[in-house]
């Protein structure tokens, strides 16, 4: 079974978003990308356009992952819609206190010209709000200035 | 494929179980992976599809399962879709709720249902 070039250009983004290679993340979508989280929680839109804003919110995982990988588990090519739909899991390690972060996603992906233009990501809002929650706040008291806490990043 | 996915959210429109699990193969699984705790996240075979089913009836007065948008994988035999929910409790509050779902089928009926909900408004509402 041989692979389209929608699901080869897919598995190409996910190994950039794995490495945290986010210029080539942004060769890979259109300039006018759509970004769609039906799911949105802890304050994140549920839609946003353009590809400079959605690099930039990636560039934040590196700042809170030691380590962020996602793994696709199913792939399902749409050639008559051109889309790509993916069910993933993802690992990662945050950096703040080593503790664990898992979720499952349900992507899909759809194509202009060998691009993905729109990109719709549904993941599980409770895992992310119970797990993020402590994390964003641990993370605010290491980075606010009058922060008395010593121990450093478990990085170092 | 894409008829038979259709006609399943039709009839789970119309809250009518006897045709919605005539649509189902006999070792048919559901998955709800985001399912809150309490909720299942598998019902396995057209017996449990039916037993976990049964309580739609009993919860809503009516209830509307609408596609929004719908892709084909046909190598794969399978149909995903987005879709929104609204349903009218049988206490008389709304519920309403956002979906993505794959159905997969054998080409006849449907062999797995996985269906992506919004758990924080199921919380909610219950």
């Amino acid at each position: 079974m041989s692979e389209s070039r929608n699901v080869r250009v897919m598995l190409q983004l996910v190994k950039a978003l794995n490495e945290y290679d986010f210029d080539r993340v942004q060769s890979l979508v259109t300039d006018d990308l759509v970004v769609e989280q039906p799911f949105a929680a802890l304050g994140q839109p549920e839609r946003y356009q353009g590809r400079e804003a959605f690099v930039c919110g990636l560039r934040f995982i590196p700042t809170m992952f030691e380590e962020f990988r996602l793994e696709p588990t199913a792939v399902y090519d749409c050639p008559d819609e051109d889309s790509v739909v993916f069910e993933q899991s993802s690992q990662g390690v945050f950096k703040v206190d080593g503790s664990p972060y898992h979720n499952q996603y349900l992507m899909i992906f759809t194509f202009r010209d060998g691009k993905v233009c729109r990109w719709v990501e549904h993941y599980d809002p409770k895992v992310m709000t119970e797990l993020m929650t402590p994390i964003v706040a641990k993370m605010a008291a290491q980075t606010r200035p009058d922060s008395h806490d010593d121990r450093g990043s478990p990085t170092t | 494929m894409r008829s038979l996915s259709l006609s399943a959210c039709e009839a789970l429109s119309q809250m009518d179980l006897p045709r919605f699990l005539s649509l189902f193969s006999n070792d048919a699984v559901m998955d709800f992976p985001y399912a809150p705790e309490g909720l299942p996240k598998q019902l396995r075979g057209v017996h449990g599809i039916a037993e976990g089913m049964s309580v739609m009836p009993v919860m809503f007065s009516s209830f509307s399962l609408s596609p929004t948008h719908i892709y084909v994988s046909p190598q794969s035999r399978s149909v995903i879709l987005q879709a929104t929910s609204r349903g009218v409790f049988r206490t008389g509050g709304m519920y309403s709720n956002v979906y993505a779902m794959v159905h997969t089928s054998n080409g006849d009926k449907l062999t797995r249902w996985r269906e992506y909900y919004n758990p924080l408004k199921v919380q909610a509402a219950s």
